[in-house]
């Protein structure tokens, strides 16, 4: 199969939080139809990753490229038009505003009119169900689940080319993360380019094409996320070398 | 009895409404940057002056002389009001990079003293140009009292009334009903969330002051005329402002322009009573207020993570 | 010992050479700038205290000036007090003031404080302009009975020894109080308050001293000025002179020298300007400004950082002691109750924010002398949990009993001196004071030096902190932090500051040590010295408590190991047991249908 031209390539990632480094050196790449997930413990450095694709904290060192394009100095309010959505974590919902204003606000950046954008709402409440039930509810008043699936319809209303979605089952109870699985699966099936942060790494490898495992800053494993499921060092990584 | 204490419920709320006004403008500045105008009296003074400039000007006069009532016709009025606002929105962007953006997450309140240098420095400029005297505006609507019931009521102190709930109506409506309004409450919620939906932060944070300050200006123009304003008047009047946020709830809208109106008839009615008392009654009614319920009537309760 | 001897050989020939002005000069003007000067620095000395130590920026104490000034001119005038006994009264009354202004004042944070300092300035600015009976508004009070000697007023010169001898005794008070245990606990509540909570430091107390001492010497400040005037009204007391006040320590900077800077040059610059009191004020505005900016840690400040860079031998250097013995945990008293029961025994403990329960009804036993674990995924109410144990957060039901006694609804800085010390996931150092001042924060509680004693500084208080040095040093000395003493703590490296924390926390003598995520951020080597010291601690007879991550850590450290998921206990027992979980292995991997199928088949499967 020819090398296409990936669709993110991250190339030697630093980042520096105060005195701590939390990346230190990481590559990756996504190809536009993938899914790709990055699994490992707590302090990894998972969700800086993650802010660090979407341009919300500063890196010390190294690339991002998107579409091509060196997006690593681009402001982060810039890379949403540009084609990079993310539901991150703690889902982040506008707590004081209602449902369907959450979605408006995923389209902001939008310049193709008030009817697209109303349609897209409409597909997102046949994809949510459980949204549509709730168009007029504060966010906030919503459950962890309910604001999951919102922040995760959000991020899909900008029309993303890559969608990021940090941590998903944080603090769900394990029938809600099966069905907000189940619908990262529906997305694949749609054609979405998915890059998927998780703890719960046997859900995530479920899913996904392929695996990094990140560990206190850099990739420790990569590879196809069969494989890795098998692999006794994913375990290892979470729970300790066994006795 | 009856018709003076109308008569101060009146005036009470006219003047409520400019505390609600000043308020409001602190919200929106502190629900999407933590900070706010401690030199805000100043700015509200400056407005006060542009004013009379604007009206001396357009009435061909210097804009060290006197006005006449003759010389503010409703028009030009009009005319002022929108010349203040601009100039007053200015103000806002110097002050947004001067004085809060240096000094936004360092921590340490600097931007408390460095708002207050900022106003201190509009003062003495003010007093420079335009001297220690107090200011002469006549209303554009005349001084013949109107009379409701056996209550007597300056034509003035309805424009105020009637314009301020209008812009407040509008504000409220804009931060409900419209796009850039969701975007201004999504930046007060999370910044970084609302990056993420591809809003430019510091351009609605700009919009912020730009906002608070006009808010500042417009004020002013509406309460010169029955007030004596003066250079040196604007510390207590943004105080009280500042307190009909901390009384409604600095972090809610409602909340801010709920406690300008009840803050104004507290002060009208208490000073009916006792007139001295007046100022007095309503700084002690914030320290109760801090004590008490800190987030005000309508406010929320920040809970700090550890 | 030879710096001291340094300092107080330039103090006796700073103080000579003013007192040798009156002499040199009869010109009332200068020495009337000279007076003034001496009242700025004596008023700013205890609000530098309060601003620049302690971090509470306040707008208002023109309102404690008028106490102290108002009191001297009533107590003479009025009720015909003795002028000296009215002086020391004014002191003492605005004091009270201070206390007065600190209760609203602490219970809020941030712009709503400058609010409240404002308003009670305003308040106080209000009452004396309009209750014309007592205070006399802006007409004032004549009359007001100078400080005499004998039969003879003060004159001019004498106004200005009086005034130095004052500086002079503010200045080496102060100078010891704050290089002292409560100068490190004034600015310990600023950098990180549940820090200095945590090592027993009452946050609220400290915030109330310095209102008390702020207030004070700005009462004194009021007076001085009233009783030389022998004259008081209105008009001295504007939100002006508070800002004026705040500018004079803000300018001066964050250092015991500092009011002395910030007094003469706005003192000078005040009479200069004097003519033109718009210029006067537009100054102070821009002057504000530019010292926000450009010097945030004023004059004091930028010449420290200017000697360092350029002239490093003008900064003194303490010496410190080399061979010290090996730090010992001084045993503590025996405990109320033991036996069967555990060290800290928590029953039923329930916590809900809302919707979130992060506790749920969790029971809990630590054992003396064990290293215990506290595990489970993200979110599942670790940190909640040992916050609650610290007391930053009460629950809502259950008991928990450390040392025999109820700590639930109990102060932290109270529960940190019944033996409790913690680290923190995300560090709070104090991180503008050397690793050794911090390690003596955490030595706070046991440094036998009360408040008096320490502004005399000499007998039991001096050797109390030498006392503190030397057991900082030796607890430096063990976890091999030793050689960094006199650094600045943010700019050790990650690994170093946090085993600087670890060294804070045992310096309270713990008889339970929390740690939480303390190999956060650590690279492998890092993490293996990290074993080592946990088993030193416990080696000296410290029970610990850990939150980790890092499994290789917690297997290899632990003797007994809890498991919480979703704010519940899911597990404990050895790290071998917890291991091998299968509904541990499920709460971190989450669920897998094989493991689901198995688990229900009743085969453990590895």
């Amino acid at each position: 199969m020819p090398e296409q031209t990936p669709l993110l390539r991250v190339e030697a990632l630093e980042l520096h939080y105060g005195a701590v480094q939390a990346l230190k050196g990481v590559s990756l790449q996504v190809h536009a139809g993938e899914v790709v997930t990055i699994i490992g413990g707590n302090g990894a450095g998972k969700s800086t990753l993650m802010k660090a694709i979407s341009g919300l904290e500063p890196t010390a060192a190294g690339r991002i490229e998107f579409l091509g394009q060196d997006i690593t100095r681009m402001p982060g309010h810039l890379r949403v038009p540009f084609g990079i959505a993310q539901s991150p974590e703690g889902r982040q919902v506008f707590a004081d505003q209602s449902v369907h204003d959450n979605l408006l606000l995923g389209a902001y950046h939008r310049k193709d009119g008030s009817a697209a954008i109303a349609a897209d709402v409409e597909q997102q409440f046949n994809t949510f169900p459980r949204l549509r039930e709730r168009r007029a509810q504060m966010a906030g008043t919503m459950s962890g689940g309910e604001q999951q699936m919102l922040a995760i319809a959000r991020a899909l209303m900008s029309r993303p080319k890559l969608l990021l979605l940090d941590e998903p089952s944080l603090g769900l109870a394990p029938l809600i993360v099966k069905e907000i699985f189940a619908i990262v699966r529906q997305l694949k099936a749609q054609g979405v380019t998915i890059l998927l942060v998780e703890q719960m790494a046997n859900q995530a490898l479920a899913v996904a094409d392929r695996a990094y495992v990140l560990e206190t800053g850099h990739f420790t494993l990569q590879g196809a996320a069969a494989d890795l499921r098998r692999d006794p060092k994913v375990r290892a990584a979470y729970l300790g070398a066994h006795a | 009895m009856l018709d003076s204490i109308l008569q101060a419920v009146f005036s009470g709320l006219a003047l409520g409404s400019i505390y609600a006004l000043v308020a409001v403008g602190f919200n929106i500045t502190f629900n999407t940057t933590k900070t706010l105008n401690f030199g805000q009296g100043e700015f509200l003074v400056a407005g006060a002056f542009v004013a009379v400039s604007a009206l001396l000007l357009l009435a061909g006069k210097n804009i060290t002389d006197s006005l006449l009532p003759a010389d503010v016709s409703l028009w030009r009025y009009v005319l002022s009001l929108v010349g203040t606002m601009a100039v007053l929105a200015l103000l806002g962007l110097l002050l947004y990079y001067a004085a809060v953006r240096p000094f936004v997450g360092r921590g340490g309140m600097a931007w408390v003293m460095s708002t207050i240098g900022f106003g201190i420095i509009i003062q003495n400029t003010a007093l420079a140009i335009w001297g220690p005297a107090p200011l002469v505006m006549p209303s554009p609507l005349g001084s013949e009292v109107l009379r409701i019931g056996n209550a007597g009521v300056l034509p003035q102190e309805v424009l105020v009334l009637v314009c301020s709930v209008a812009v407040l109506l509008a504000l409220d409506y804009v931060m409900r009903h419209t796009r850039i309004g969701k975007a201004v409450r999504a930046v007060a919620q999370s910044g970084s969330a609302a990056t993420l939906m591809g809003i430019n932060v510091t351009a609605i944070v700009v919009l912020a002051f730009v906002i608070s300050s006009s808010l500042a200006g417009l004020a002013g123009l509406l309460i010169a005329p029955i007030t004596t304003a003066s250079v040196f008047m604007g510390m207590t009047l943004a105080l009280k402002a500042f307190s009909s946020a901390i009384l409604g709830g600095l972090t809610s809208p409602r909340g801010c322009m709920l406690g300008g109106f009840v803050l104004g008839l507290i002060e009208a009615l208490v000073g009916l009573w006792q007139a001295e008392m007046r100022e007095i009654s309503i700084f002690l009614l914030i320290i109760v207020v801090l004590v008490v319920r800190p987030q005000g009537l309508l406010g929320q309760k920040i809970v700090e993570k550890v | 010992m030879n710096s001291e001897i340094k300092h107080y050989g330039w103090l006796a020939l700073v103080a000579a050479l003013v007192a040798a002005i009156p002499l040199m000069t009869s010109n009332d003007f200068y020495l009337r700038i000279v007076f003034l000067i001496g009242v700025n620095y004596i008023a700013a000395s205890g609000l530098n205290v309060l601003v620049n130590y302690t971090g509470q920026k306040s707008l208002g104490h023109a309102g404690l000036f008028a106490v102290g000034a108002y009191a001297v001119a009533l107590l003479t005038t009025r009720w015909g007090w003795n002028p000296w006994a009215a002086f020391a009264m004014a002191g003492v009354l605005a004091g009270l003031f201070g206390v007065v202004i600190a209760l609203p004042a602490l219970r809020v944070k941030g712009p709503a404080l400058a609010m409240v300092t404002i308003g009670f300035g305003i308040v106080v600015e209000k009452v004396v302009s309009e209750w014309q009976d007592v205070f006399a508004g802006q007409q004032g009070i004549y009359g007001v009975v100078p400080l005499k000697l004998g039969d003879q007023m003060f004159a001019s010169s004498h106004w200005v020894w009086f005034v130095l001898a004052l500086c002079v005794v503010l200045h080496v008070m102060f100078r010891h109080l704050l290089a002292g245990r409560f100068g490190r606990a004034f600015m310990a509540v600023n950098t990180a308050e549940v820090a200095a909570e945590s090592v027993g430091v009452s946050v609220y107390k400290f915030k109330v001293l310095a209102f008390v001492i702020s207030a004070f010497t700005c009462g004194i400040a009021g007076a001085l000025i009233t009783q030389q005037n022998q004259y008081i009204n209105s008009d001295f007391i504007t939100f002006n002179l508070s800002v004026f006040f705040l500018l004079v320590v803000l300018f001066g900077g964050n250092s015991v020298y500092g009011p002395l800077l910030g007094a003469v040059v706005l003192t000078l610059l005040d009479s200069l300007l004097s003519r033109w009191p718009g210029v006067q004020h537009f100054t102070y505005g821009a002057l504000l400004l530019f010292a926000l900016y450009a010097m945030p840690n004023g004059l004091a400040g930028t010449l420290r950082s200017l000697a360092r860079k350029y002239a490093p031998g003008l900064l003194p250097t303490p010496q410190l002691p080399q061979d010290l013995p090996a730090w010992q945990l001084k045993s503590a008293a025996p405990l109320a109750s033991t036996g069967a029961e555990g060290l800290l025994d928590g029953r039923g403990i329930y916590k809900a924010y809302g919707g979130v329960v992060p506790t749920n009804e969790v029971d809990l036993c630590i054992k003396p002398g064990h290293v215990h674990s506290l595990i489970g995924p993200n979110g599942a109410g670790k940190t909640t949990l040992l916050n609650i144990l610290s007391g930053i957060v009460v629950p809502e039901r259950g008991s928990i009993q450390f040392a025999g006694q109820s700590i639930v609804g109990v102060s932290p800085n109270r529960i940190a001196r019944m033996g409790l010390g913690r680290t923190f996931q995300n560090l709070r150092l104090f991180s503008d004071m050397t690793v050794l001042d911090n390690v003596k924060v955490g030595l706070h509680a046991h440094i036998q030096a009360g408040f008096f004693a320490s502004l005399i500084g000499v007998g039991k208080a001096r050797r109390a902190e030498l006392a503190a040095r030397d057991e900082a040093l030796q607890i430096l000395d063990r976890l091999q932090l030793r050689d960094k003493a006199l650094h600045t703590a943010g700019s050790l490296p990650y690994g170093l500051q946090r085993r600087l924390e670890l060294a804070r926390a045992l310096a309270t003598h713990p008889r339970l040590l929390l740690l939480d995520e303390p190999a956060a951020g650590l690279n492998p080597q890092e993490t293996q010295e990290l074993i080592q010291v946990i088993a030193r601690i416990r080696d000296l007879g410290i029970t610990v408590l850990l939150i980790e991550h890092h499994m290789d850590l917690v297997m290899a450290v632990s003797d007994h190991v809890i498991v919480l998921d979703y704010g519940q206990k899911i597990a404990e027992g050895t790290p071998q047991q917890v291991q091998s979980n299968p509904r541990v292995i499920a709460a971190y991997l989450g669920s897998d249908d094989e493991t689901e199928d198995n688990a229900m088949n009743g085969g453990p499967h590895a």
